[in-house]
């Protein structure tokens, strides 16, 4: 069976399809295959898991980076994601972030007509933080993006992720954390302004492994034309974490009659002493705040795009951007 | 210069003003007075621009331009302000990006020179001052947090900045204390010349006593049904809003 077809199957797969991806003849050219075996990790959504394999089946390439270690210089990564050869690619980068080390990781999806299988894998060690900045520019909207991230993070350590653009054709951006160290700490932000018939999902499995762990999921859309944004997150809390605080917010402004936003949470928590909260938002532009700006003067496209700027910034609200992440999102 | 004519405005066919008529000359100070579900919100709404009213006769001028006919934000280019009885909060917008985005939006509206980064913060930092607004609340998100009594002194800050022809006050009074209620007063005050009106919209005459309007109007049933001097706020403030008791 297809990959398409078996994901179809798939609940958490509802409003993503790969069926136009797969009937595109990709060219893939992959220099020589690297045999080296690679462990799959394991996504606990049988579709993201399927994703994962298929990507680690065919990569030819498996990148292994080791920040703040003392042999390597390398203390911010920044990549560009792209194929160097063909339309299509299969890609696994596995970043090891050592303790008490703090590092970014930048990626520019830079694609056209492209069909992306990349894989991440991150191993926070003891205190390492790593902030993961992932920018999405489609420049056609043609393209199928998967990029499924798998992080890990050891007592004290802190992993942030911002995902920005404006989608793709297909685009799913999965993120799993584990919390598996006391006193971790996983926080993800994803904004996105989707045009047209641009799509974009962002499904998350948050699990709470140990005690005193906190995480946050806060997610913008902003849909316009025909375009659909999907966020589906997931807390779940051991037994033995204790004392986790795990949030959850996605909010959509939705400028059309035809754009759609699907927002699934989840919680499943076995511990007693929790803090969790989940929420989800969507509607039009504040027509009170329409009519306070323009009774201001200032015109009614200049106060959309007030009101737009300022809905879509309020997600770094207590977290460092840099500027070119900040203006990636305007 | 504002000139109100037979005005008649329902929401959801219910009538809300039913022929209201009233006639504002430069440099006049109007207050309009009356009960609740008069109509005096609404009448301040519709001047200003606001959706959701239908407007079933009538006509409203502000000296040769037909207000009923332009968006908010014409109107406000044209010299009409409002000071909203609740200001709204504006999350994510900056206080001082949006007097700068209003102040420009108007001056480019009315054929002046936009203000640069500099001329503006001069500018804005200057009327800030009098009326007790700090750069603190400047940097934070528009109305944002603020109290009640800073929401209405920003409204003032706003008035003061974008300098209208006529300026309505939206109950700006209720909820104030009394050095709140000067800064407004004085805001008010200090704009008073010949070239300048407002209509002050209120239930209280602690307002009036320090801005001590022209004329003071009485609204009921969605239109005026007595016109005078302060005379006539002191007569409210003793028999009330009620005709039975007294002529009002």
């Amino acid at each position: 069976m297809s990959l398409a077809r078996a994901l179809s199957k798939i609940e958490g797969w509802k409003y993503t399809s790969l069926h136009s991806a797969e009937q595109t003849q990709w060219n893939n050219n992959a220099a020589e295959q690297n045999n080296e075996p690679l462990e799959t990790p394991k996504f606990t959504n049988e579709g993201d898991h399927l994703i994962a394999q298929n990507i680690v089946q065919h990569c030819d390439d498996v990148t292994q980076y080791l920040l703040g270690s003392k042999q390597s210089t390398t203390r911010d990564l920044a990549l560009e994601i792209k194929p160097a050869k063909g339309n299509a690619f299969y890609k696994v980068i596995h970043v090891t972030v050592e303790a008490d080390h703090k590092v970014t990781l930048t990626e520019l999806f830079k694609t056209t007509q492209n069909f992306v299988n990349y894989l991440v894998i991150i191993e926070l060690k003891e205190n390492a933080q790593l902030s993961h900045y992932r920018m999405i520019d489609d420049a056609t909207q043609q393209s199928t993006i998967l990029a499924p991230v798998f992080v890990q993070a050891q007592k004290g350590a802190t992993y942030t992720q911002i995902v920005t653009g404006r989608g793709a054709k297909t685009a799913r951006f999965t993120t799993q954390g584990e919390l598996l160290g006391a006193s971790s700490h996983i926080d993800l932000r994803g904004v996105h302004k989707l045009n047209d018939d641009a799509h974009m999902d962002q499904t998350i499995v948050m699990r709470h492994m140990a005690p005193d762990c906190t995480s946050n999921q806060s997610i913008r859309y902003i849909v316009d034309g025909e375009a659909n944004g999907t966020f589906q997150g997931q807390i779940h809390v051991d037994q033995i974490a204790q004392k986790t605080a795990a949030f959850q917010l996605c909010k959509s402004l939705l400028l059309s009659d035809r754009g759609r936003v699907n927002t699934k949470p989840e919680l499943e928590i076995y511990a007693d002493d929790v803090k969790c909260s989940h929420g989800a938002t969507s509607g039009a532009l504040d027509q009170n705040m329409m009519f306070y700006l323009q009774s201001r003067g200032i015109p009614e496209e200049k106060a959309r795009s007030l009101l737009m700027e300022a809905f879509l910034k309020d997600v770094f609200d207590g977290i460092y951007v840099p500027p070119a992440v900040q203006e990636f999102v305007t | 210069m504002l000139k109100i004519e037979n005005l008649h405005v329902s929401i959801n066919e219910t009538k809300i003003l039913q022929g209201l008529s009233l006639n504002i000359k430069a440099g006049e100070v109007h207050a309009i007075m009356g009960p609740n579900g008069s109509g005096k919100s609404t009448l301040a709404n519709v001047l200003a621009g606001k959706d959701g009213y239908s407007i079933d006769q009538g006509s409203v001028h502000l000296e040769d331009a037909d207000l009923l006919d332009m968006a908010p934000e014409e109107r406000a280019a044209a010299g009409m302000f409002l000071a909203f009885q609740y200001p709204i909060e504006i999350p994510g917008v900056i206080t001082q990006n949006f007097l700068k985005s209003s102040v420009n939006a108007v001056r480019k509206a009315r054929g002046e020179e936009e203000l640069d980064a500099l001329g503006f913060l001069k500018a804005m930092k200057k009327e800030a001052a009098k009326f007790g607004v700090s750069d603190e609340k400047l940097k934070r998100a528009l109305n944002v947090g603020f109290s009640g009594g800073e929401k209405k002194r920003m409204e003032v800050l706003q008035m003061a900045m974008l300098k209208p022809k006529i300026a309505i006050l939206d109950e700006t009074d209720s909820g104030l204390d009394v050095d709140a209620l000067k800064v407004v007063a004085d805001g008010v005050n200090a704009q008073r010349d010949p070239e300048h009106a407002f209509l002050i919209i209120t239930h209280y005459r602690r307002l009036l006593d320090m801005i001590k309007p022209d004329v003071v109007h009485v609204m009921k049933e969605g239109k005026i049904i007595k016109t005078g001097d302060i005379t006539l706020a002191d007569q409210i403030d003793d028999v009330g809003f009620n005709p039975q008791k007294e002529a009002i």
